[in-house]
């Protein structure tokens, strides 16, 4: 029996994944509901009212046919996973089934209990969103009276219970002089901390997000080296630029993404087409996922790999097709942010 | 090695096949297994797979002597240092 570093291992299965097209990687939406309301979400409104959200079974049984096809790393996210009443049975399951797990969430729900038991199941992490550290900030960003101190209530009972932490922000109005101060509390605690400067328009393609957008740029100036960096070194994540495969992610490849209704679709972001995997089988709906991927390719809208601008751009064409259902356009919003990165990158 | 030993899997190692390598994931991991994982080989898979709570150590030595082109040094090497590994990470009881 071999030990292996986990990073090792993942690179090896990874590079196999990309080259058998393997659905390795998924992230499963349980559900769109969520106990905050912050404005500068990606999920409208509209989607938390809908009815019809899986069932605990009709989760197993999806848990069930990713294994069969080889999936292993599951991200499960929302909405808010932990307004699940059966997500510690979710998590449980999903670790029987033997899935490295991720959860991406804001905190607020994790009780000492569910600590207790997250400290046994131990996912590779818990992804937790800090929308700003100060109580004002915070509950104007989150729209929930006492949301900040329950959050960090919750970051607490994992971090002594030694369960691995990670950290987001999204850079907003209420928080662009907050980043550093969020930045050195991920610090800490040992716990790595990304930053999303851009949003993301909304699934059903509103760009009200955008009005809710902070400038990297209002961090304290001595402060924006450290903040800059955050922001590029999301980028050493990504592989090298592949010309003849728009997704450099990997979806499509050995990535996708499950809606909260049991639909197989690209991405979080791209919300068609979508297959449903309780309708037919799992395997089905990958194989008829790949063929459409794949022949998506670059075209003359693609301008990615001339542009002088991709060292500090975070395009993807789930910002494409949120703009204006294309996967290759040159999206503004996008452009003009990676403009600003470029730009106070040459002040520092 | 006592071959007439029998071992039983622990219920909290879960197998999965990955890339045609045999993994082993313990459901609840100590902090020190985060960022390690175990890969079995080809012989070390088997004898995994053999494991049942009903078969003895001698009988399946005996079964992966039919299934690999190897002699017995070689297998009872192998396999006494896989059931110490196996035991330490509590993979077996």
């Amino acid at each position: 029996m071999k030990t292996q570093p986990y990073n090792n291992f993942w690179q090896q299965i990874h590079d196999t994944a990309r080259k058998k097209g393997t659905l390795l990687r998924v992230m499963l939406e349980l559900t769109y509901n969520c106990n905050f309301k912050c404005k500068h979400c990606y999920v409208p409104q509209s989607y938390r009212k809908k009815k019809g959200e899986l069932k605990t079974e009709e989760v197993f049984s999806i848990l069930d046919q990713l294994k069969q096809i080889g999936c292993f790393y599951l991200g499960f996210t929302g909405g808010e996973p932990f307004v699940r009443k059966d997500i510690m049975d979710i998590l449980r399951y999903a670790k029987r089934c033997g899935f490295e797990i991720i959860i991406y969430t804001n905190g607020s729900l994790i009780d000492e209990k569910m600590a207790d038991e997250l400290a046994l199941l131990r996912p590779n992490k818990v992804d937790i969103t800090i929308p700003a550290m100060s109580k004002d900030a915070f509950e104007k960003i989150s729209g929930v009276s006492g949301s900040r101190d329950k959050v960090f209530n919750s970051i607490e009972f994992l971090h002594k219970r030694k369960v691995n932490l990670g950290f987001k922000s999204c850079v907003l109005k209420e928080n662009e002089t907050e980043i550093k101060e969020i930045q050195d509390f991920a610090a800490s605690l040992g716990a790595p901390h990304r930053l999303d400067d851009l949003l993301s328009p909304r699934l059903d393609g509103s760009e009200e997000p955008y009005k809710y957008r902070g400038e990297m740029i209002k961090s304290r100036e001595q402060d924006r080296p450290s903040v800059l960096d955050c922001r590029l070194s999301e980028r050493d994540e990504s592989p090298e630029l592949i010309t003849d495969n728009l997704f450099k992610c990997g979806v499509g490849v050995s990535q996708a993404a499950i809606t909260p209704f049991g639909e197989l679709k690209m991405c979080l972001m791209i919300d068609y087409p979508k297959y449903n995997i309780l309708e037919g089988c799992l395997r089905n709906c990958w194989q008829r996922l790949k063929e459409l991927t794949s022949d998506i390719k670059p075209d003359e809208k693609y301008q990615c790999n001339k542009c002088e601008l991709e060292p500090y751009c975070k395009w993807c064409p789930a910002k494409a097709w949120l703009y204006n259902k294309t996967f290759t356009f040159c999206e503004p919003e996008g452009r003009g942010k990676a403009e600003q990165v470029r730009q106070l990158s040459n002040n520092i | 090695m006592r071959e007439t030993m029998v071992l039983r899997k622990n219920k909290n190692m879960v197998t999965r096949v990955i890339d045609d390598e045999t993994i082993l994931l313990p459901i609840y991991k100590t902090s020190d297994e985060i960022n390690s994982i175990y890969t079995l080989n080809r012989v070390a898979s088997r004898v995994w797979k053999l494991i049942n709570g009903k078969r003895t150590l001698g009988e399946i030595k005996k079964q992966i002597l039919k299934d690999f082109d190897t002699i017995p040094e070689e297998v009872s090497k192998e396999m006494a240092k896989f059931l110490k590994d196996l035991k330490e990470i509590k993979a077996v009881v």
